[in-house]
Parts: C-alpha cells; sequence; structure tokens
C-alpha cells in the first residue's frame, strides 16, 4: 500500500486529473485515493482543466495526459501552468514518441510516467510532491 | 534542387549536366571530380537530392560515393552512369542499392533524365514510406499504451467490485501479468530493434515494479548479463519470470525478509538460463498453482526445462532452460 509511513506526515494532495480517456482517469482518481489523496476534479481537455484551476477551489497538483482532444495537448497546457505559476504538474503518457518526450522534459514536470503507470511509481511521485509542500506549508 | 555528378572526365560531366537539364532545368549542379569537391559537395550537412556517378574513379569508385552520399543523406536517389561497366557491375550496382545503371553512349545519353526522373520518384517514395511508418509506428504504439492502461484499469475496478479475498488477489495477480506484459513492450519499442529486446534491463524493471507490491525487508541481488532477447523468446521468458519472482516474493519469506537471487545469461548453444533464487522458509512455489502451471506450460512453448530443488539451510532455487535455436529437442 501507498506510503511508507518513515517521516512526517505528509499532507492530503488536492489533484487534477487531466485525461480524455474517462475510464482511465477513474482508475487514477483510485490510486490517487488509495494514497489518501482528494480528486480535485477531472477534466478531458485542457480547457476543462483551465476552469477548474480557475475556480475558487485549490489544486496542488496536475497529472496531465499528452494527447488531448479540443485543439491544446498536455504540453501546452503545462507551459501556461508554467507561465502562471501554477501547481506543479506529472505527465501520464501513452506516447513513445522521442519528440513528445523532449517537449515534455522541457516543460519540467515532477515526472513523465509512461502508461501503463505502475501504481507504486504514480504513489512515489505525488508522496515526493506532498512531503515537499508540507515542508513548504511547514516553512510558512 | 542538388544534383551531384561525379566523373572524371570533365567531357561527361557537361554531357551528363546537359542531358539531366532537360528534366530538371532549375537544379544545381554540382561537379565532383575527386575527394576535395567530394567533401565541398557535402559539406554542411548538405544533402544531395540526385547522385549520378561512373562507376571508376580515379581516386575511389561509384560504391563509395554512393555511401557517402547516402550518408549525407539515406533516401538520396543514385545512378550509375558509366562506360566501362558489364553486367556483373550492373548488377552489383543495383545490389548496393543504386535505383537505376545507364550505359554511357550517345543513344544512352537521352535515358539517362528520364532514368534520372524515375529514381527521383522512386527516392521521393522511400522517404514518405519511411514516414508513414514511423507514424503508423508511433500511433500503433500510443493505441497499445492507451489500451493496456484501460485493461488494467478495468481489472482494477472489478477486483474493488470483488468482496472474495481470494479472488481479489487473482485479479490482482492478473493486473501484474499485464503489466509485466507492458514493461516488455516498453523495453522492446525504446530499444528501436523491433525484433529483439534488453532481457537484463527488462528484469530490473520488472523487479522494481514487483518489489513496491511487497516492501518487507527482501534483498534483491542481480546476475544479469546483458543479451537481447528476440522477441518471440522474450514475451513467455517475461511472463515466466513474473510467475517466478511474484511466488517467491508472496510465498518465500512469510513477511520476514530475505535475499532474492536473480540470474539471467546465455548458454553455449545460445539458448538461456533463468534464475530466481530465494532464502526464505516458505516454499518459492505452490506447484499446484496457476503461476506454476503457466511456468511449464510456457517453458513447454519454449522447448525449456523447469527445474526446482531446495537451497540449503533453506529456500528454493528455479531454473527456466531454454534451448538455443538450431538444437534439436
Amino acid at each position: 500500500m501507498p506510503g511508507d509511513g518513515s517521516g512526517a506526515r505528509a499532507r492530503r494532495l488536492r489533484v487534477l486529473i487531466v485525461e480524455d480517456e474517462i475510464l482511465i482517469a477513474d482508475y487514477l482518481a483510485l490510486l490517487l485515493e488509495d494514497a489518501g489523496h482528494e480528486i480535485a476534479g477531472t477534466a478531458v481537455t485542457a480547457k476543462e482543466a483551465l476552469e477548474v484551476l480557475d475556480g475558487s477551489d485549490p489544486v496542488d497538483l496536475v497529472t496531465l495526459d499528452v494527447r488531448l482532444p479540443g485543439g491544446m495537448d498536455g504540453v501546452q497546457l503545462a507551459e501556461i501552468l508554467n507561465e502562471r505559476s501554477g501547481p506543479p504538474f506529472l505527465f501520464i503518457t501513452g506516447s513513445g514518441d522521442p519528440v513528445h518526450r523532449a517537449r515534455c522534459e522541457a516543460a519540467a514536470p515532477l515526472a513523465i510516467l509512461q502508461k501503463p503507470v505502475r501504481p507504486e511509481a504514480l504513489w512515489e511521485v505525488v508522496e515526493t510532491a506532498a512531503r515537499a509542500q508540507s515542508a513548504r506549508a511547514r516553512g510558512r | 534542387m542538388r544534383i551531384v555528378i561525379a566523373d572524371d572526365d570533365p567531357d561527361f560531366r557537361t554531357l551528363a549536366i546537359r542531358a539531366l537539364r532537360r528534366e530538371f532545368e532549375d537544379a544545381e549542379y554540382i561537379e565532383v571530380s575527386d575527394q576535395d569537391s567530394l567533401d565541398r559537395a557535402l559539406a554542411f550537412g548538405r544533402k544531395p537530392d540526385l547522385l549520378v556517378s561512373d562507376f571508376s574513379l580515379g581516386w575511389t569508385d561509384g560504391f563509395e560515393l554512393l555511401r557517402a552520399a547516402r550518408e549525407a543523406a539515406p533516401e538520396c536517389p543514385a545512378i550509375m552512369f558509366t562506360g566501362t561497366g558489364n553486367e556483373e557491375i550492373a548488377v552489383r550496382a543495383i545490389k548496393a542499392g543504386f535505383d537505376d545503371y545507364v550505359v554511357k553512349s550517345s543513344k544512352q545519353l537521352r535515358h539517362l533524365a528520364a532514368a534520372a526522373r524515375m529514381a527521383v520518384a522512386r527516392g521521393d517514395t522511400r522517404r514518405s514510406l519511411e514516414e508513414n511508418r514511423d507514424l503508423l509506428t508511433q500511433e500503433l504504439y500510443h493505441r497499445l499504451h492507451n489500451n493496456l492502461q484501460l485493461i488494467i484499469s478495468l481489472i482494477s475496478f472489478t477486483q474493488r467490485a470483488l468482496q472474495d479475498t481470494d479472488a481479489r488477489e487473482k485479479l490482482d495477480d492478473l493486473g501484474r501479468r499485464v503489466q509485466a506484459l507492458s514493461v516488455l513492450q516498453e523495453r522492446l519499442y525504446r530499444g528501436r530493434d523491433y525484433r529483439r529486446v534488453g532481457f537484463a534491463a527488462f528484469l530490473r524493471e520488472l523487479v522494481d515494479g514487483l518489489m513496491g507490491v511487497h516492501p518487507e525487508a527482501v534483498g534483491v541481488s542481480f546476475d544479469l548479463q546483458d543479451v537481447p532477447v528476440p522477441v518471440d523468446t522474450a514475451v513467455p521468458l517475461a511472463l515466466t519470470a513474473n510467475e517466478l519472482i511474484t511466488n517467491a516474493l508472496k510465498h518465500a519469506f512469510k513477511d520476514r525478509g530475505g535475499q532474492l537471487a536473480i540470474s539471467f545469461r546465455n548458454t553455449d548453444d545460445g539458448g538461456y538460463v533463468l534464475g530466481v533464487d530465494d532464502d526464505g522458509p516458505g516454499s518459492g512455489t505452490s506447484t499446484d498453482g496457476l503461476g506454476m502451471r503457466l511456468v511449464r506450460r510456457l517453458a513447454q512453448q519454449l522447448g525449456g526445462a523447469v527445474e526446482i530443488t531446495a537451497n540449503r539451510p533453506r529456500g528454493t532455487a528455479c531454473r527456466v532452460t531454454v534451448p538455443g535455436r538450431g538444437r534439436v529437442v
């Protein structure tokens, strides 16, 4: 199960899932809830994701699919997140295209996870993000 | 368009250019008569769009020139245009990758332009086939991985809907099997050689994933030979490794921890031996379970053998031996 119980208790994160396959989004949501996190929302397009981000509820972390319908892909959405100093994000992608990968890397994500994602790999990335945010919260 | 004309004889270069101008009026013609002019023609990553070369050049030959041109532009169309040729050289030229072979004579000179046009068209086709193939591969890869993710998601939903612990565990095993195949698939694609896969790297990644599921203190040691395995052997072998390692992690250590040793190497006959050894108090295998049945069936498919022995003072040693190709089993 997620979390090894060592160190300070990391905070619960509110995660936005951007994924056009709804069943995959549901699965990712279950995995994140298994690790004690909360789902801030799921979005099928970048536009929907921005609506959630502009809403009143905070978002601590975003998972991004690379290929999205609606004209803007996950990397472009990541660039917007970077421009507006939005929440940290990770890519969860089914694409093996080296050009896609290079674009993903250039957006400085927390991680690039390949589909099908290993639950432990996802938990590890989210746990690290949660610890970093807890540390920052304590420092304030 | 850049056309490289390689010939020792300046008169023939002029004749060839005159003939080609009828077909490619606006092309830039680059005359090559020695190594210096060849270097200049291909300098700064300049790519030729067509090579017309004599067979025998004083300082090199047409085959070397083709190699140089294709290094700069892999799909570059090429024509051998020679007076010293014969049937044997014509066959060699086509086998080496020239698109056509034209004999130097006033009658054949007229054919040079038509041959060049055909060669350029073929080069275009080759290039677009190559691009389409890459696009198709990426599209298939994306679909495959998305679908594998969907399958794993569906297995997980089903598992969560079940009350029975045993049934849930069996679905968990099923999810791990699909995940193991996905890891292999990923390795295969990343290796860019779609026929063989680096099995050592696969085993490390597989174990890395499985260890996360069983966090009790199990140390793992690897003794892996980095040999590429043909894909039709790699798939059954990957599933076998998944079963043996999952079995050991589940049943051997009884939550007490211990050591797991994983080995993989080539045999003298070009086959492989996969070893999974534990020093746990439990049985690393349950001989009547589905896992071991799969291991035996997969070994049978590979024409191989499974050997399970007790380790002293405790633990289990599993060996799967796959014979090399060409050996009569």
